[in-house]
């Protein structure tokens, strides 16, 4: 028994032990040397000293050039990196990627891929930023000979006259490569969902108007004009044209419904690509957390809640 | 029953109505009823689940509040006297003054109930609890009242531009600012005054202190803050006070990195180089140290450090 005592005392004892900080040596600064972009350099815990990524300036033959060093191979030199971004988590898969300068070009860095030279990088996903999905998928946007194309995970698509300008959005990337995107040519709107081509549109109604929140699926739902009539693309389908296009609803598993009106001023809806109506009004729309709508016929109002109408259940 | 079983609408509803508003469609999984309104005339109806409250006078006075349990509250004008009413599990309360901005309902369960509201007769504000008034005030302000039982509620109102508190009729002030919360189901508050800033941890009052500070709300809503008193540092937790380290947190020149998953935190003093984690002090670990972080995966706080031209990374585990 006091065999048994003694033992758990060590064990007890062990445990209370607090863990002491590791620190270790990871890089000698050069004497020409300075670190740089200090808050995006990142250790590997998997790896320790031969997982690190750091930036550094160097002052050589006269000139100062950066470089990116990741475990102890250099990347460079370049004129300039601009803004890296490290992921948190860095690890041997973590990502990494940044902009840089050389010879007046502008390069993209990509977890080791290169891809340039462009005249300029940006602007969706904000000035210089890419859009990069927790998979790993990424778009940017740049410009080459005064025209603006899209490169998403590696393959170009344009050249185009204006592209979307919205910042910071992942909804134009979903699952296994589906991608949507937003472009202008000769003052028409266009749109290309994972290669499939809408268009040419006379207006586009913003996003705020649409959906593609649930994009990581591919479902989305869009409102487009052409010669003062309105369309709906939904899920590779395109529904007009029409009067008008009042309410859009989408829910994640890729329901849809709309409401419309036509020439003599009569409402209808759409739901999952079968239309109801002809009704005098429809107020509201919703696909949250069943179909519902409240309409109008005959002066009088109606709510239709999953099919069934009020009094008719 | 609805064909995908999720819905169930009333049999004995009319089939149209001359207007229909206000619809929340809820599935049983959630606990709560579909609501809306519907006109007829110039009558307004409430449908709950089963229920049809009504004739209301149509208007701006709708609200309406209702939890998973059954409970539920509403605000409506009535149509026999004109009277704007809050009603709460099916009883109307006394009258009150028609403005959805004064009134403020909060519904804990089926018994426990308390409303902020402006009274008809002196316009003033009140807060009833449980069907019992409280008032009058100049003001009420709803955010973080409570009511846990019809003897322990807490809420803070002001009088003359000074703040107090309310506690089961245990008034605490004035100040001229309090921070309100609630610490399993009881109140506590940062406040402040010209005398300094006091607190209110397992119901007693303390202070005048220096200065009072929290790293995040969620860590002051677990009651874990921070507070200088003679300029000695002190740091609360759960309602124990213990002397801090001088040199990190009486600097105020101290950052803090917080492991939610497995609550604990790395606070740093780039003055000292001092670092704190789970309550031991590493002297001089953060000395000329720069770009801490938490690698989440592998629940470690990481960070550098520049020692003359030898740049070291540093690690410590956040579990």
């Amino acid at each position: 028994m006091k065999r048994i005592e003694i033992l758990l005392t060590l064990v007890f004892s062990a445990t209370a032990v607090l863990a002491q900080p590791t620190s270790e040596l990871i890089y000698e600064i050069k004497p020409n040397e300075k670190v740089i972009h200090m808050n995006e350099h990142r250790l590997s815990l998997e790896t320790g000293k031969k997982g690190f990524i750091l930036f550094v300036e160097r002052y050589e033959n006269g000139d100062t050039n950066q470089y990116m060093i990741r475990n102890d191979v250099e990347s460079g030199p370049y004129d300039e990196i601009y803004d890296p971004e490290i992921s948190w988590n860095y690890s041997e898969t973590g990502f990494y990627w940044f902009v840089f300068y050389k010879d007046t070009k502008h390069y993209m860095n990509m977890n080791g891929t290169v891809y340039g030279p462009y005249d300029g990088i940006g602007p969706a996903g904000g000035w210089y930023h890419p859009i990069i999905d927790e998979s790993g998928q990424f778009l940017f946007t740049f410009l080459r000979e005064e025209q603006w194309s899209y490169n998403i995970n590696g393959q170009e698509y344009g050249p185009y006259d204006e592209i979307q300008d919205y910042y910071d959005s992942e909804n134009n990337l979903g699952k296994d490569g589906k991608f949507i995107i937003r472009y202008i040519n000769e003052a028409k709107h266009y749109f290309n969902v994972s290669g499939q081509i809408f268009g040419p549109f006379d207006e586009f109604e913003h996003y705020y108007d649409s959906q593609i929140d649930d994009f990581d699926d591919g479902h989305y739902v869009l409102k487009v004009r052409k010669d003062a009539l309105s369309y709906v693309l939904a899920d590779g389908k395109q529904y007009g044209p029409f009067s008008g296009v009042n309410s859009i609803d989408s829910d994640a598993k890729g329901g849809i419904c709309f409401t419309y009106s036509v020439e003599d001023g009569s409402y209808f809806y759409n739901l999952n690509g079968k239309v109801f109506g002809s009704f005098e009004m429809i107020s509201s729309i919703s696909l949250d957390p069943v179909f519902s709508t409240v309409y109008t016929n005959g002066g009088q109002w109606f709510i239709n809640i999953a099919g069934k109408l009020s009094g008719h259940v | 029953m609805a064909d995908n079983g999720l819905l169930t609408l009333p049999a004995n509803y009319p089939d149209t109505y001359d207007h229909i508003a206000n619809l929340e469609l809820n599935t049983p999984e959630s606990g709560l009823k579909t609501v809306f309104t519907t006109q007829e005339g110039e009558d307004q109806f409430i449908h709950f689940g089963e229920q049809t409250f009504g004739p209301f006078v149509p208007g701006e006075y709708y609200q309406f509040k209702q939890n998973s349990d059954g409970a539920y509250a509403f605000v409506a004008q009535d149509k026999s006297n004109n009277a704007v009413y809050v009603n709460v599990n099916g009883k109307n309360y006394p009258p009150v003054l028609g403005s959805t901005y004064d009134i403020s309902i909060l519904l804990n369960g089926t018994e426990k109930f308390m409303y902020r509201y402006r009274d008809v007769n002196d316009q003033s504000m009140y807060v009833n609890v449980c069907g019992k008034s409280y008032g009058p005030y100049n003001e009420v302000e709803d955010y973080n009242m409570n009511v846990i039982s019809p003897d322990n509620y807490f809420f803070r109102y002001n009088v003359d531009g000074a703040w107090y508190v309310n506690h089961s009729e245990q008034i605490y002030g004035p100040y001229s600012s309090v921070y309100l919360f609630t610490v399993k189901d009881n109140p506590w508050f940062i406040a402040e005054n010209k005398k300094g800033y006091f607190t209110l941890i397992n119901g007693q009052e303390t202070g005048p202190y220096d200065n009072v500070w929290w790293t995040t709300e969620d860590s002051r809503s677990q009651g874990t803050f921070f507070y200088t008193q003679k300029k000695k540092p002190y740091r609360v937790d759960d309602g124990q006070v213990n002397l801090e380290s001088d040199e990190t947190y009486a600097s105020g020149d101290y950052e803090t990195i917080r492991n939610y998953e497995f609550d604990r935190e790395i606070s740093y003093s780039y003055k000292t180089g001092n670092v704190i984690c789970n309550g031991q002090v590493y002297d001089g670990a953060a000395k000329d140290a720069f770009n801490f972080y938490l690698d989440e995966i592998a629940e470690t706080f990481v960070w550098f450090s520049l020692d003359g031209r030898q740049l070291r990374a540093h690690s410590l585990p956040a579990k």
